[in-house]
Order: structure tokens, then C-alpha cells, then sequence
């Protein structure tokens, strides 16, 4: 019997993921911003699901309406409606998502061999032990410490990106 | 096989947030317009706080306190966007562009 908690998750999350995914890939910033609030207003339904009703409205009240308005104002001023979207060039595009695939390779592999699942079964670790209950000082700390040395790293590439010499940039 | 993928646990909420990680950090460094990255960078503190609230959730009286990390997480993110914005748009007025690579070339 599949429980009204998970089809609700199931939902959230796929809007979630579509809507960040038209953050950064939509072709105008009109569309961006109607993503970015989509963003904002799933992730706090999420929270909900979570038992953080109260976050899920600080949140929604914080980022949904204040920096959305914030956001409106600025690209009112600025006049960048119908901006359209550049990107960096196909080798740094693809660079970077060989980085991020490299990091999503080991981020699976840290929470695989925590979980003990099988490799050769991508979403094995799933199954074994996703209703556990798991020590926090065990994991979390570490995953935090991953993220923060990812961030540091996604700066430096950045920097070391642009003080390259940047003539094969394409507007698209 | 079928009911532990719709039984929903913390891995399920800590793939969707490395997945938002993901696609956040692909943004920041892929993206050339300020404001792109400046969201792609929410999408990436969304994710972090969907760590903390799925582990504070699911792990035993491990963090009792997380709420209060999560909006606190929120509210210098909030403040952090703010304060980017009013740059943004000076650099805006002074340059008449937002994209990062054309600054840089006009500093070099």
C-alpha cells in the first residue's frame, strides 16, 4: 500500500528538481524567476513532510515573498526581463560536469559504503536501509564537511576559469 | 522491492538534496549572469537545509535543535542575497551588464 507521505514526497520532489533544473537552464529570466519561486514554494511543502511546519513558513515568508519581491524590484530596475541565457563555453560546461559527476560519484560511493549497500546496484542502499534510524554524528557532520569543500572547490574553479584568457566564450 | 521504494526514508530525502546540490552548483559555475548564480546558490542552501531537517527528522534525538539551525541557515542566506543584490545593482549602473566574464574582462 503505497502511503499518501510518499507520493506526496514523490511529488514535491519532482517539481522541486524540474524547477531548479529551470533556474539555471531557462532561456529567459522571466522564466527563471517563476522557476526560483517554484523552488522556493515546493521546498517548504517539503519541509512540511519533514514535521517543520514552522520553518516550511518561515521560509515561504522569508524567501517566497520578501526576496521574491526583493528579486522583482531588482530585475524591474535593471530591466532584464527577457534577458537571454549565457552560458560559458561547451569546454568549461562540459568540465565542470565532468567535476560534478566525479563529485556525484564519490558522494555515492561515501554514502555506499556507510550503508554497506552493493555497488553494482545503483539505488541498492535504498532499499536496504532507508527507513533506519542512523546516528547523526556519524553522518552528518561528514556530508556537511563534503559540501563546504565542494563549495571552496566550485570558487576556485571558478576563479581559475576566469583568469584564464576567455576569447571562446559563446553568447547563446 | 516495491514497498521500500514508496516507503519514503532519510536516503530518499538525502538523494533529492544531492541532486539539488547537484544541479545548484552546476549553475553557480556554469551560469554568467549574477543574478543566475545568486539563485542557482539558494537551490545549493535549499539543499543544505533539507540535510539538516531530513536528519534532524529521521535520526533519534540526534539534533533537537534543528529548526533553529535551518533558520538561522535562512536568514544570513536572506541577508547574504540582499546585501548581493544592492550590489548588483550598482554594478549594473557602473557597467550597464551583469555578466561576470565581461567585468572581468573590463578590470583585466
Amino acid at each position: 500500500m503505497v502511503s499518501a507521505e510518499a507520493v506526496y514526497f514523490y511529488i514535491y520532489a519532482i517539481i522541486l528538481v524540474v524547477s531548479a533544473i529551470g533556474v539555471v537552464f531557462s532561456p529567459r529570466m522571466f522564466f527563471a524567476f517563476c522557476a526560483f519561486f517554484c523552488t522556493l514554494l515546493f521546498s517548504s511543502c517539503l519541509y512540511g513532510l519533514l514535521d517543520a511546519g514552522f520553518m516550511a513558513v518561515f521560509q515561504f515568508l522569508l524567501c517566497g515573498l520578501f526576496l521574491c519581491i526583493m528579486l522583482i524590484l531588482l530585475l524591474r530596475k535593471i530591466t532584464i526581463w527577457t534577458l537571454p541565457l549565457k552560458i560559458a563555453s561547451r569546454f568549461r560546461v562540459a568540465l565542470s560536469a565532468v567535476v560534478l559527476f566525479i563529485f556525484g560519484i564519490l558522494a555515492y560511493l561515501y554514502v555506499n559504503f556507510e550503508f554497506g549497500g552493493s555497488i553494482g546496484d545503483f539505488f541498492g542502499f535504498l532499499n536496504e536501509k532507508s527507513v533506519d534510524t542512523v546516528d547523526f554524528s556519524g553522518f552528518s557532520f561528514s556530508i556537511h564537511l563534503m559540501i563546504i569543500i565542494t563549495m571552496v572547490m566550485c570558487v576556485m574553479l571558478r576563479n581559475i576559469y576566469l583568469t584564464k584568457n576567455n576569447t571562446e566564450d559563446t553568447d547563446d | 522491492m516495491t514497498e521500500s521504494v514508496f516507503e519514503v526514508g532519510l536516503l530518499h530525502y538525502l538523494l533529492l538534496a544531492l541532486i539539488l546540490f547537484i544541479i545548484g552548483m552546476t549553475g553557480a559555475v556554469v551560469s554568467r549572469n549574477m543574478v543566475r548564480i545568486v539563485m542557482s546558490l539558494l537551490i545549493v542552501s535549499i539543499s543544505i537545509v533539507i540535510n539538516f531537517l531530513s536528519f534532524g527528522c529521521f535520526c533519534n534525538d540526534s539534533l533537537k535543535y534543528t529548526n533553529i539551525m535551518c533558520i538561522l541557515i535562512t536568514v544570513m542566506t536572506v541577508l547574504q542575497v540582499t546585501g548581493a543584490f544592492a550590489l548588483f545593482l550598482k554594478v549594473y549602473h557602473a557597467n550597464e551588464y551583469l555578466d561576470v566574464e565581461k567585468i572581468k574582462d573590463k578590470e583585466n
